[in-house]
């Protein structure tokens, strides 16, 4: 009896192992399963490590290059010339880049060989005169520049950003030498390169490049406004049509907000679809809500979501608040680009977007980040960037939102992100608009009584102008839009009848 | 006698602008920024630009036929040589002579269409030199094939 009741304990105890370890199975199972989720969708985890390369489907090193690429690439044949804007996203466009890059390492090893406070007039010659023009939407801090780039630490002594560039390959103004000459806010920056590791930016590419832009249908050849109107306050590297007319083909674009959103009240299935369009698999994460004043609002551990009626989706920490910290703007733009990154990751809204850095304000202990958005119309067709006017934030007293995204960063966390949630889709009307500079800013003259003072012009541009809320589905189409010292200034352009 | 003094320099201050307004207006209808003074150029097509000071501005092009030693109209690429303008403008003209070239603008508003802005511009059209790259051409040298 006693060696029987012994074998039943025995077996009993055998279960109990045996179970146990299953549950221990289960348990480690359901802890990868969570830790999988939390990972993948968390921008600012708790466990995730935001300098781990696993804590993001996207690598931050593979993609860091695709958020500092040029507004602008152009080639110029001299002044009077021709100068033709390279469409972005296409293969000149990556050529010419890649050659830029190989000349910005090369150079920043070395100090500038000479450098001359900056001058509208200098640089407009210097950009009319020589072949290749490069630009960026604003002043891009030399650390940013250099960790994009990957640069070592000691290059690019003595500069604090590039926002422009000039590359002359035997540029006869420097001895023949390779020369690149880079533009901050304040000052020129000469730089010769005397051993060339390669001829990427040589002539015989710059002459193949010139010679398809001039047989191409579609490209057709700008004026400089050096050229054209030295005398006046106009920013003297600008391309335009300034004399003569232009015939150009743009598409309409629709832009669609996130399903649901125009609605009155909202059911259960409306925010899992809103949750499923802005965070994807990612949504199990967050708790959902509407606010008082009928905003929809994700929440999570450590922030707060609002989706405001007019598709401006809000991010604010709500974790820790710690003590104004130390401003790097590198650590701060590497927070502000892995949070981009996982939301662009976790969604397909902003797929066919290129985004820009276009600007840098420094807060107290953080900086904020501005991109814009630019479409893409397919490789050979470049893109068309999308403006925000008067797009005011809901419950921030009239403040604005100017950028399709805006993110709020110190070099430990992500503060705060406003971002234009919408879908563009490329239309099947294309419309041809007949433009020149002059007729448009003579009807801008018109209609804005601001610009009957002095003539003035900073930048222009073609762009899809956003100006009321986005709550339905909307057709928008191409407006001229203005840069002056005192505003922005839009005009709808008139298709061809 | 100090009554006088003030109503005559309230008669003067009054009728001054009436009569100063017009002539200064006349001689400043439009800001030329190209040409840049007499220039030298290379390209036949030449553009024209400025920017008007007064609102319904009106210019006409005009270039010093050789022959007959007189300004005729001066077609613009457009085929007009008379335009009515908005703030700014810029026109294309195609040089007629190889040398110099005698260019004319007028500029009026309604008002001072009888006593027109003029200015008087000598452009001189030039072969281009053909610009060759030092290396290409040292190469050439080298290799014997200058003609390249």
């Amino acid at each position: 009896m006693n060696s029987k009741s012994k074998n039943i304990k025995f077996y009993y105890e055998k279960v109990k192992a045996i179970l146990l370890v299953c549950l221990i199975i289960l348990c480690i199972v359901q802890i990868g399963i969570l830790w999988s989720n939390q990972s993948y969708s968390s921008p600012i985890s708790l466990f995730s490590n935001s300098n781990s390369k696993n804590s993001s489907p996207v690598s931050i090193d593979d993609t860091k290059g695709e958020y500092l690429l040029p507004y602008r690439i152009a080639i110029s044949t001299g002044f009077d010339g021709e100068h033709y804007v390279i469409p972005n996203g296409s293969k000149e466009y990556t050529t010419l880049w890649n050659g830029a890059r190989q000349y910005i390492d090369q150079a920043l090893e070395t100090k500038p060989q000479k450098i001359q406070p900056f001058n509208e007039d200098d640089w407009g010659t210097l950009v009319a005169n020589k072949p290749y023009t490069f630009e960026f939407k604003t002043q891009i801090p030399i650390d940013i520049i250099k960790w994009t780039l990957n640069m070592e630490d000691s290059e690019g002594e003595g500069l604090s950003g590039i926002y422009k560039l000039v590359i002359c390959p035997d540029d006869s103004d420097n001895s023949y030498a390779d020369t690149l000459y880079v533009r901050d806010d304040k000052n020129i920056y000469i730089y010769s390169i005397n051993s060339a590791k390669n001829d990427i930016l040589s002539y015989s590419v710059f002459n193949e490049i010139y010679t398809k832009q001039k047989s191409d249908i579609n490209s057709k050849s700008y004026q400089m406004a050096i050229e054209k109107y030295r005398k006046f306050e106009i920013s003297k590297d600008l391309l335009s049509v300034f004399s003569g007319k232009r015939q150009d083909s743009y598409p309409d674009f629709i832009c669609e907000p996130i399903s649901g959103l125009d609605k009155e009240e909202y059911s259960y299935d409306d925010f899992y679809d809103m949750a499923l369009d802005l965070f994807g698999n990612a949504r199990i994460d967050y708790d959902f809500d509407v606010d008082v004043n009928g905003s929809v609002v994700f929440k999570k551990a450590d922030g707060v979501y609002r989706l405001y009626k007019n598709s401006i989706l809000e991010y604010k920490y709500t974790g820790n608040q710690t003590n104004i910290e130390e401003l790097n703007v590198l650590e701060a733009y590497k927070k502000a680009l892995s949070y981009l990154l996982e939301s662009r990751s976790q969604n397909d809204i902003m797929s066919n977007i290129t985004v820009y850095l276009s600007s840098i304000d420094i807060k107290q202990g953080s900086y904020i980040f501005n991109f814009d958005y630019s479409i893409s119309l397919g490789e050979e067709n470049g893109e068309v960037p999308i403006l925000l006017k008067d797009y005011k934030i809901p419950n921030s007293d009239n403040q604005l939102l100017s950028n399709g995204i805006s993110i709020e960063a110190s070099s430990k966390k992500v503060i705060s992100f406003k971002w234009l949630a919408l879908k563009f889709y490329v239309d099947n009307n294309i419309e041809n608009y007949e433009w020149s500079f002059v007729d448009m800013y003579s009807k801008m003259y018109d209609k804005y009584s601001e610009l009957k003072n002095e003539f003035s012009a900073k930048d222009f541009g073609i762009y899809y102008v956003l100006k009321y809320p986005q709550m339905q589905e909307n057709i928008i189409t191409p407006s001229f839009v203005l840069f002056t010292k005192d505003g922005v200034y839009d005009i709808l352009m008139e298709a061809n009848k | 006698m100090k009554f006088k003094f003030i109503t005559f320099i309230i008669i003067i201050a009054v009728m001054l602008p009436l009569f100063m307004v017009p002539t200064l207006a006349s001689s400043n209808v439009v800001d030329i920024s190209r040409p840049d003074g007499n220039e030298i150029v290379t390209k036949e097509v030449f553009s024209i630009c400025g920017v008007t000071i007064e609102d319904e501005a009106y210019i006409e092009f005009y270039y010093k036929d050789k022959e007959a030693d007189q300004y005729k109209p001066l077609l613009t690429t457009e085929g007009k040589y008379c335009f009515k303008v908005g703030k700014i403008f810029g026109k294309d003209i195609e040089l007629k002579y190889k040398g110099k070239n005698e260019i004319r603008i007028k500029a009026y508003t309604t008002a001072t269409k009888n006593d027109p802005q003029i200015e008087n511009y000598t452009i001189t059209l030039v072969e281009e030199k053909k610009k060759e790259n030092w290396l290409e051409k040292a190469l050439n040298w080298f290799t014997g094939d200058e003609k390249k």
